[in-house]
């Protein structure tokens, strides 16, 4: 108690008014709980009243549920919200629906599903926790993907019926021990948003608000219940996203400030961070460079402040640090461009990644991602000055193949040489090491096994000789943020004070950390964000206000 | 103007650079602009060159007037903002009226601008990229200002992620985005010409995909332009309807009335795919703006097309699409061509039995008109000697007969008649011009001849062929197994020893008379002691001579023979083209002599010869049965005598005794002078000159005989003459040929009606009691003729040869047209 009165003390005057007891003790918890996360200081609100708004005393509009996000978890969440006939309301603050979900890949893993029971494959809770712990180093919190394979067995079923379309194979993804993915008609996560979106807003007569942007909760708050409810938000309505500003929009002020009221609750399904430089930055400070400089796959508006308003109010942050950065991006084009399916389908497997001022390999090019990644980051340096390093690899049948190459060879982001002299001339490379280490490297292969860096090597992998040769630099790009709130299985954003929900308080989806730990597997972002939607969405329907 | 541009260009270049530097430079947004004041919302910024025309008032039509060519083009110079301000779009037709102004929204947009529009314009990106008015990731929900700003240069909403090549315009004007779809169209001409027909209306038309200039050449000078002084010439639509244009060129409407595309395709901005339902219906619409619609299209063929009948003819149906013929009316060459135009075209649906089926018309009658001499001759290819369709038939108000306005109704058919005939009787008229010989309820008697001539057919061809198969067959086995029998004496088959004999014809020229071959002479004396006859026992020694001639035929028999050959083939010749004028040899033939006409003269001449020749026969046999002296008396005798061509009943026996000879029950008939077989063919010709030649000269002179036979007994006429016709030419061809000519024994010529004469022994082989009655009656040497010279018997095999070889050509032409045409 006396040392939380000293902080009180230095809040104080950093603070005109803290309003309350509890509103100080947050203050003091959050600062702990950024602190914990690896964020710097800089969160701290200026504000005397920062952290939540009260209740104004006439709302703008009331509702049951708000649902913040568009995604699949927003969409998951607001179709079973309004089909257990609640009112409901989504809100965006981008001006088309949608999320990073539209421009996914359309992949959804779903265990012991009928496809699989079809195509007699055999899948279980655990075969499929066990995949995502390998992949997760560990960290991620089993309770939440034991909720996401047993409650997404059904998903199929569930999207067809509002609209989705599915291949109807299993494909049987990296990471995977079986088959276990859908994979959507037109390859895109659009597949699904826009069917679920139509079937919403038409077929349920759901809203869905776009350009309204949350700028914080309003939240019950006396003494007599320091636990105080999530009342509604505080959003700024016709929010007029800048697609050109360079810090994740985080100075525009665009817009109408309204307060809504959620009566039941709050649904953020928000999702990551990974076009947020300042959020990212915290967690990797070689990501913390604007955004047109650190290029992402994601779409602009994958920015934190909901996370930061949840944090605010007490949420625990989990595994914000690890950040997903996808090492088969070209610095050539924007996002995953067509550079990233050569890059994983022939530069990394069939070459060798080389540090143009060294002319040497630097890392196992067929190692996780995030320590390609890592190694990458190290040799590009000084994102103003990059020294990108690039892939070399002949024109071998497996290179020749990659599906993108031509689209690749057009936009110039794999470039064609006959000799690896014009390559080192090209690229100002030290010629002599870097032909010994293309020497060393085919030597290895030969050998089949990699002394240098230990890339496996399997019966597809020849030694580099074969002009033309194809050339890609790479840089690799926020992916997919692994952090984010912790939540339980009902869906309940946890407060960091009381390690119990926040009452009113929900989350799904990438806003949501822990299920993935440190790497996420691919296709398992969709059945987290389509289960715990819905998990929420039944958990507030249920709530008694 | 270049210089001016270049200028402009470098300076609007300049002007955006300061301002872009320069937040103080950032031009108002003024609600209550005027249309082109620059300076109101721009203030102080020279934004435009030095020198350049004050702009104030001014619209974007009138911009664009100079800034045509790509060097000072407005394209994306202006946000587009100026694109609707200076086209007369407020700022508050969008915004509101409030203040601030309300932002706008796709919703406002589409109030102008089609969506579906849009989306087809850019349909053409999705093969290359994604049609961004149709998103693969958002589909149609983007808003319009996510690509297209209007206060600032737009951009591709896309190129966030993919590195698509779309041009967003800003503004919209004439980027080339769209330039791919309507090159300088949307950019120039419609701006001006704004009528819905030639941009919205027109882009959905079938040349909507053209740019105004593919038809209208461009202008020079826009001012002249637009006092009217400079009016863009049209381009040919040949440019692209290069066919068309080829047949157009010698169509009747552009050679006579020096018409052009446009007069008959009047609406060529809106003109839509053609719809085929409502083709034929349009197409008379089209022609009747100049062609009188009460004599065109109100009765027959285009009145049932207006009324809804696809099946029935519409005006380009006859006088085709784009090259309705020009014809001179009054050339006879013309008049013919339309002959068989006209025709032709009604041939192509009447003919069609599905047409004629689902519309109740007569299913054959094009069939039964080519049964006609009409059909036949304008078949055959000499439509100026004929009648076509539409000499009766009105092509334009075709009725039914039964209307009295119809000129085949039956008040008005002598008139039809006389545009060619004349001098007739008016049931001349009761000609069926489309008989139907299957139609005994309507053509009774008609129905009944055909059947009569079928039957006859079948009857004399049922019985000769038999008899000349049977007797091929007897005659050739005969043949075949004494040449491989050893004639050592053993033979005793009777039928070998009794036929031998015949085998000792001196045929042929180089044959050594058989008699010489000791072998068959000993046969023949063999037979001479089996034969059981009143054979008298001292012949003269003259007849034992080997190969003593006797007179068989007159040199006025010869003659005779000759001339009917000539005649009988001249006719075949001559009238069996047009019996099958389908057929691609008739045509040829009819042309050897000299077409229709020819064939025609030739045709009468010959059957004047022939009937001549029929006369003097009655004459011969009237001098014959009551010969000078005698008169009456006796003449029963000599009319069933054995010199008689009357058959009697010997010929019954011998018919009989044939057949038994075929089955070799029994031994062959010893004949007289005329076998039955010879009697028939000159009955036959008896029959044939009454049948034929009496159809004949009807067909003739059909006026004429209408005086006193109706009209419908020409069809009678041409039935039974084209029938029996068929019957006499095959009959002749192949029985009489057989009968005398290819018979095993005689094969390939019996020379003798051409010699007039032949041996003793084949007398005595052939007609055993003719020999028999000159020996007794001792007539030997008044029959007794001299061995033919080698130049007669030259002459009669070359000719005889070639008639046989000729006839049998001519059945071989006739049974191909039988049976594959």
């Amino acid at each position: 108690m006396k040392k939380k009165n000293k902080v009180t003390e230095s809040i104080k005057e950093s603070l005109q008014t803290p309003t309350t007891r509890r509103d100080f003790l947050k203050k003091g918890t959050a600062a702990g709980a950024i602190a914990a996360g690896g964020m710097a200081m800089t969160l701290m609100p200026k504000r005397a009243d920062a952290r939540t708004y009260q209740a104004p005393p006439k709302w703008d509009k009331e509702f049951d549920i708000i649902v913040i996000g568009s995604g699949f978890a927003g969409l998951a969440a607001g179709i079973t919200a309004k089909e257990a006939g609640q009112d409901v309301i989504i809100l965006d603050k981008m001006p088309i629906g949608g999320g990073n979900s539209i421009i996914n890949g359309g992949l959804l893993a779903s265990v012991n599903s009928k496809l699989q029971a079809k195509e007699g494959v055999k899948d279980s809770v655990d075969l499929y926790v066990n995949d995502l712990l390998k992949a997760g180093r560990g960290l991620n919190h089993v309770e939440l993907i034991k909720m996401v394979a047993t409650e997404g067995s059904d998903l199929p079923e569930w999207t067809a019926e509002r609209g989705v379309q599915w291949n109807p194979k299993l494909e049987h993804l990296g990471g995977h021990s079986v088959p276990r993915t859908l994979l959507t008609t037109n390859s895109s996560g659009s597949g699904i948003v826009k069917p679920l979106t139509d079937y919403y807003k038409t077929k349920l007569g759901g809203t869905l608000q776009n350009k309204t942007k949350v700028i914080g909760f309003v939240r019950e708050d006396n003494d007599a219940n320091p636990n105080g409810r999530v009342q509604g938000l505080v959003v700024l309505e016709n929010y007029k996203f800048d697609y050109k500003a360079t810090d994740g929009d985080r100075s525009n002020t665009s817009g109408e400030k309204k307060y809504y009221k959620a009566r039941k609750g709050v649904i953020v399904a928000s999702g990551g961070f990974s076009q947020d430089p300042f959020l990212r930055g915290a967690q990797q400070p070689s990501l913390g460079k604007p955004t047109d400089q650190i290029d992402s796959t994601n779409q602009p508006g994958a920015t934190g402040e909901m996370l930061e308003n949840m944090f605010k109010m007490g949420a625990v942050p989990v595994h914000l640090s690890w950040i997903q950065n996808g090492p088969w991006a070209s610095p050539n084009e924007k996002g995953f461009g067509v550079g990233s399916s050569y890059q994983i389908a022939a530069g990394f497997r069939f070459g060798i990644m080389i540090d143009k001022k060294t002319g040497k390999r630097f890392v196992n090019e067929l190692a996780d991602r995030k320590t390609r990644a890592d190694a990458m980051f190290k040799v590009i340096g000084d994102p103003k000055k990059p020294n990108y390093p690039f892939t070399i690899a002949d024109s071998d049948e497996g290179v020749l193949a990659a599906q993108t190459l031509e689209k690749c060879l057009q936009k110039k982001v794999v470039l064609k040489f006959d000799s690896v002299e014009a390559v080192a001339k090209h690229f100002g490379v030290p010629l002599e090491p870097f032909k010994a280490q293309i020497k060393e490297y085919n030597d290895y292969v030969r050998a089949g096994k990699d002394e240098q860096f230990g890339k496996p090597i399997d019966k597809f992998i020849k030694p580099i000789e074969k002009a033309p040769f194809y050339v890609m630099e790479g840089v690799p790009k926020p992916h997919h943020t692994m952090g984010g709130v912790m939540i339980n299985t009902k869906g309940q954003v946890i407060d960091i004070e009381t390690q119990k929900p926040i009452p009113g308080l929900y989350a799904a989806g990438e806003a949501v950390g822990g299920p993935h730990g440190a790497s996420r597997l691919g296709s398992c972002a969709i059945p987290d964000c389509l289960v715990f939607g819905r998990i929420c969405a039944k958990s507030i329907s249920q709530e008694k206000v | 103007m270049y210089m001016f541009g270049l200028v402009f260009f470098a300076q609007c270049f300049l002007c955006t650079s300061v301002r872009a530097e320069d937040p103080a430079n950032e031009p108002q947004r003024l609600m209550t602009a005027v249309s082109g004041d620059c300076a109101a919302c721009h203030g102080s910024v020279q934004m435009l060159p030095a020198g350049h025309l004050d702009t104030k008032g001014l619209t974007l039509d009138e911009c664009r007037m100079c800034h045509q060519d790509e060097e000072v083009s407005l394209t994306r110079k202006l946000p587009l903002s100026h694109a609707h301000q200076l086209s007369g779009i407020a700022c508050k037709d969008c915004h509101g009226d409030q203040d601030p102004p309300k932002p706008v929204e796709k919703a406002q947009c589409v109030t102008c601008h089609d969506q579906q529009e849009l989306i087809r314009r850019t349909e053409y990106l999705r093969k290359i990229e994604a049609n961004p008015h149709d998103s693969p990731h958002y589909g149609t929900d983007l808003d319009c200002n996510m690509c297209h700003y209007e206060h600032a240069k737009s951009e591709l909403f896309c190129a966030q992620c993919h590195d698509f090549d779309f041009v967003v315009n800003s503004p919209i004007l004439g980027s080339e985005m769209k330039a791919k779809i309507t090159p300088e169209m949307n950019s120039r001409c419609e701006m001006c010409h704004s009528d819905l027909q030639y941009n919205s209306h027109f882009l959905d038309a079938s040349h909507g995909i053209l740019d105004c200039t593919t038809c209208h050449n461009g202008i020079d000078d826009i001012v002249q332009h637009m006092k009217k002084q400079d009016t863009p010439e049209l381009n040919s639509c040949a440019l692209c309807h290069e066919e068309i244009d080829e047949q157009f060129r010698q169509d009747a409407h552009f050679v006579k009335e020096n018409m052009t595309c446009q007069d008959c395709h009047t609406n060529v901005h809106t003109a839509m795919k053609q719809d085929m339902e409502t083709f034929k219906h349009d197409v008379v619409e089209t022609c009747t703006q100049c062609h009188d619609k009460g004599t065109y299209a109100y009765l027959g063929h285009g009145g049932s097309v207006l009324v809804g009948n696809n099946d029935s003819a519409t005006c380009t149906d006859c006088h085709t699409l784009h090259r309705t013929p020009l014809y001179g009316s009054e050339d006879k060459e013309d008049i013919a061509a339309i002959r068989v135009m006209q025709t032709r075209m009604c041939r192509t649906c009447h003919d069609d039995p599905e047409v004629t089926g689902r519309n109740g018309l007569a299913l054959a009658a094009v069939a039964d008109f080519d049964r006609t001499y009409h059909g036949k001759v304008l078949g055959i290819g000499f439509p100026e000697q004929s009648a076509g369709c539409a000499d009766c038939h009105n092509g334009h108000s075709t009725l039914a007969a039964t209307d009295p306005r119809s000129p085949l109704h039956a008040d008005n058919r002598p008139a039809i008649c006389g545009q060619c005939h004349d001098d007739f009787h008016p049931r001349f008229a009761s000609f069926i011009a489309h008989p139907d010989y299957t139609d005994r309820e309507r053509f009774p008697l008609l129905f009944w001849t055909n059947i009569f001539m079928e039957g006859l057919l079948f009857s004399v061809f049922g019985f000769f062929w038999l008899h000349s198969i049977l007797w091929w067959r007897k005659a050739y086995w005969k043949k075949w197994k004494s040449a491989w029998t050893p004639s050592d004496g053993s033979q005793t088959d009777s039928e070998q020893v009794l036929d031998a004999p015949a085998l000792a014809n001196p045929g042929l020229i180089n044959d050594p008379p058989a008699s010489t071959d000791p072998d068959i002479l000993k046969e023949s004396q063999k037979e001479t002691v089996t034969e059981d006859r009143a054979v008298p026992e001292t012949l003269p020694s003259v007849v034992c001579k080997n190969g003593q001639y006797v007179r068989r035929f007159s040199l006025r028999d010869r003659i005779m023979h000759v001339l009917l050959i000539l005649s009988f083939f001249t006719l075949v010749m001559t009238g069996f083209p047009l019996k099958y004028h389908e057929t691609a040899w008739a045509k040829a033939m009819i042309n050897l002599f000299g077409g229709v006409r020819g064939a025609g003269v030739c045709h009468r001449t010959a059957a004047l010869i022939l009937i001549a020749m029929f006369l003097y026969i009655c004459w011969l046999s009237m001098k014959y049965l009551f010969p000078k002296g005698k008169g009456i008396k006796g003449w029963l005798g000599r009319l069933f005598g054995p010199d008689s061509l009357c058959p009697n009943l010997k010929d019954l026996d011998d018919i009989a005794g044939m057949f038994r000879w075929f089955f070799n029950r029994g031994e062959m008939p010893r004949f007289d002078r005329w076998t039955y077989w010879e009697k028939f063919d000159f009955f036959a010709v008896f029959w044939g000159m009454f049948v034929i030649g009496l159809s004949g000269l009807m067909l003739w002179f059909p006026e004429l005989f209408s005086h006193f036979l109706p009209g419908w007994f020409i069809n009678i006429a041409t039935v039974a003459h084209s029938e029996e016709a068929l019957l006499a030419a095959v009959f002749i061809f192949t029985v009489h040929f057989f009968n005398n000519h290819l018979v095993p024994n005689k094969f390939p010529l019996e020379d003798n009606i051409f010699t007039g004469r032949y041996t003793v022994e084949a007398l005595k082989e052939e007609r055993p009691l003719e020999y028999e009655r000159i020996m007794a009656e001792d007539r030997l040497e008044s029959v007794k003729a001299e061995e033919p010279g080698v130049l007669t018997r030259l002459y009669s095999s070359v000719f005889g040869i070639a008639c046989v070889l000729l006839g049998l050509s001519l059945t071989g032409l006739i049974l191909w047209a039988i049976f594959f045409y």
